[in-house]
């Protein structure tokens, strides 16, 4: 017997060779496949993949932020020609590697090589961004126009995500072009000036999620790399919901993205349970939640009366969540 | 004692068994559906994300009950603020209660949101009518008090977040006991949290293959995990110079630096190394992926004590270090040495399994009318059910 959450630490070998056997006992896996499981849980056989794909990216994550913190911390004591060659050869090195390993292209999922290439082309991709920066920040490659570095980034990621199928070189390629496109956080001045967005940035926002969102539903009926949908799906829903409640909270036309909220719970809602996604299902309740709370804060003042819709609130929601999510499993 | 029919707790982990084993091509679809048709459970058990959102809806709910009760039921000067506290947490409990026995939630977030807040409330409003009316009572007779609680939620409602917190209870007592109660060698402290360490993880190891405690397969997984970082936790060096600094005096502090330190320093580097040797040589997934987290700990211990290089050059050269023996992993174990292999799926499904399974109803049909007569009072144990002591 075995529970979910200890499968990250016992993993594969959780299922035990007693119900491996009872499944046979029950003729539900045949013989053959009873010889081969067993072999595989009593770990005559042993997989070291995911510990393996575990520290690769760790590795990679400690490698790209230690050379930025380099590159920061040392602007006006390096060599910047030979910073820039190097960090050039290095994303050639790993973008070389997976140009030679890639696999032909096609319009369906394609199995990766392995684990190396699907962090070298990640890594290469983490490089050239840095590269782009550090040029720019030095030589001013683009005159000036910030934008840009989240432009080419965006403009090289998401071509390379299709060409060699890797879903974080495509999230790669959404952030970037966001940033392109001017909508970006920075945690200091958040923490410094609040949230201060403006109408046009919520515009933006706006278009880019409902831009996202037509691109995954594209790729779902054309059948181009219909995997990536998900990503497309999640990033624009992300995007439109909290331009949608930055507008909710700061524009004075609130009726309007009241209206905006709603259409979007709803199609939320229908998309959910057209393709029986749990996970649009809780990002629709959650924004919608909040999106609703903030304007019902407004009329209900009474501090004695708030704890009261705050109980009603939830618990109205975790039965729509429940009854939806049955509605979702019988659909 | 157990809320759940064992029925339904094995019936439920042999489809998600069954539904990893579809995700890496090991069985068919068409076994999957007949494995999850056969193996029919009423429990409601929820997705990651849905679990986390469901968790926080209701947590948010019973806080909001929470402040709403305080603010009306306690009295001006909230000294009998431990009747909201006991009621709502009793409230939760009798919710916890009623939804298993009709809805049958189980995992689901709203069955552990209610247990961590039944569990919370209750335990800190009996220790504050306790402390009301003994206000000299230790503070290693709280803790005592406070052990039975999560224990029994674990036995009852197979919560593995509860096991663990049995024992970092029982670790809670010992330290107070060292820390407040008796002025003993505090150095001690650290070799009995170890030794107490080393005989729950074995006493652990030696009853998860007691049948009779199947159910409770999880919960005594979690305290093995729980074991295997509080041992290599309470010889870290960071971790004991801590609680040396806060307890002893100048002239101890000195001696143990003298004597002692090397011992802790060693200890912080070999034990995670230890781990994920003993893991590789047992092909224990347990051991090796605790000591990948714990060897992460005591390279940040490392760094809190060595500075001879910059933090950026540290980052590089270990992000270098990792990538590298990767690459070299993944080099040497292209072709399976000793039974170890970099590749996701060892074993490939056979290409001709019977498109139809042949189905024996009859076990299953036993088990299903046990079950039956559970739901309906008449408590009676089922054929593979009964292997697991009901």
């Amino acid at each position: 017997m075995t529970g979910s959450g200890s499968r990250f630490f016992n993993g594969a070998d959780a299922m035990n060779l007693e119900t491996i056997d009872y499944l046979h006992d029950l003729h539900f896996i045949t013989q053959e496949q009873r010889e081969k499981l067993s072999r595989l849980y009593s770990k005559d056989v042993f997989s070291l993949h995911y510990e393996l794909r575990c520290v690769m990216y760790i590795g990679v994550l400690l490698f790209i932020a230690g050379l930025s913190l380099f590159a920061y911390n040392n602007l006006k004591t390096f060599g910047h020609q030979l910073f820039i060659f190097m960090l050039f050869t290095m994303m050639s090195s790993c973008l070389s590697y997976a140009v030679a390993k890639g696999r032909r292209y096609s319009n369906t999922e394609v199995v990766s090589p392995g684990i190396v290439y699907d962090y070298m082309l990640f890594l290469g991709c983490l490089l050239f961004s840095l590269t782009l920066g550090y040029a720019q920040f030095k030589y001013a490659l683009f005159d000036g126009g910030w934008e840009l570095v989240g432009l080419v980034p965006a403009l090289v990621f998401i071509p390379l995500a299709y060409r060699y199928d890797h879903r974080g070189v495509l999230s790669l390629g959404i952030v970037s072009l966001a940033s392109a496109i001017g909508l970006t956080v920075s945690p200091v001045s958040l923490m410094r000036h609040g949230f201060i967005p403006n109408t046009e940035l919520i515009s933006v926002g706006l278009a880019y999620g409902a831009l996202l969102v037509v691109i995954g539903l594209t790729s779902d009926y054309s059948n181009i790399k219909k995997h990536f949908k998900t990503s497309y799906i999640h990033s624009g829903a992300h995007f439109l919901f909290i331009a949608c409640l930055a507008g909710l909270v700061s524009e004075d036309k609130k009726l309007v993205f009241l209206i905006v909220l709603s259409v979007l719970c709803g199609f939320g809602a229908f998309y959910a349970k057209r393709f029986h996604s749990f996970s649009i299902l809780v990002i629709v309740s959650v924004y919608t939640y909040i999106g609703v709370s903030y304007l019902v804060s407004r009329v209900i003042t009474d501090t004695t009366v708030q704890p009261i819709y705050i109980v009603i609130s939830f618990l109205t929601v975790i039965v729509a969540l429940l009854t939806f999510r049955k509605h979702l499993s019988t659909g | 004692m157990l809320a759940y029919h064992p029925y339904w707790l094995e019936a439920s982990s042999i489809v998600h068994e069954a539904k990893h084993l579809l995700k890496r091509a090991l069985i068919t679809p068409e076994q999957f559906r007949i494995i999850g048709a056969a193996f029919t459970t009423p429990l409601y058990t929820s997705n990651v994300l849905e679990r986390i959102g469901l968790f926080v809806f209701t947590s948010a709910s019973v806080a909001g009950i929470f402040f709403f009760a305080t603010e009306t039921l306690a009295d001006p000067g909230f000294t009998k603020h431990y009747i909201p506290q006991l009621a709502i947490g009793m409230l939760c409990f009798a919710s916890l209660e009623l939804l298993i026995r009709l809805k049958k939630v189980f995992r689901a977030g709203i069955d552990d949101a209610l247990l961590y807040a039944g569990l919370v409330l209750t335990i800190a409003g009996l220790l504050r009518v306790l402390n009301t009316a003994f206000p000299s009572l230790p503070l290693a007779v709280h803790c005592l008090l406070a052990l039975p609680f999560p224990l029994l939620a674990a036995i009852r409602y197979v919560d593995r977040i509860c096991a663990a917190a049995s024992l970092v209870c029982l670790i809670a007592i010992l330290w107070i006991l060292y820390r407040h109660e008796y002025d003993i060698g505090t150095s001690l402290l650290s070799f009995d949290i170890m030794l107490l360490s080393v005989v729950a993880f074995f006493t652990m190891r030696r009853i998860r293959s007691n049948k009779m405690l199947a159910p409770w397969y999880s919960c005594i997984a979690a305290i093995e995990i729980s074991t295997l970082f509080t041992f290599s936790l309470a010889g870290n060096s960071f971790v004991v110079e801590t609680f040396m600094d806060s307890c002893m005096s100048l002239t101890a502090r000195a001696a143990y630096t003298i004597n002692a330190a090397p011992f802790y320093y060693a200890f912080t580097l070999l034990v995670p190394v230890s781990y994920v040797v003993l893991g590789l040589i047992n092909r224990d997934r347990m051991l090796l992926r605790v000591g990948l987290i714990a060897e992460a700990l005591s390279l940040l211990t490392l760094r809190y004590y060595v500075h001879a290089i910059a933090i950026e050059h540290a980052l590089v050269i270990l992000g270098v270090s990792l990538i590298l023996m990767t690459i070299v992993a993944i080099q040497l174990l292209k072709t399976t040495r000793n039974g170890f292999t970099h590749k996701k799926v060892p074993l490939q499904l056979p290409e001709n399994v019977p498109g139809e399974a042949v189905v024996l109803f009859d076990r299953l049909t036993a088990q299903k009318e046990a079950v039956k007569a559970f739901e309906t009072g008449k408590e009676h144990i089922g054929d593979r059910g009964a292997s697991l002591g009901w």
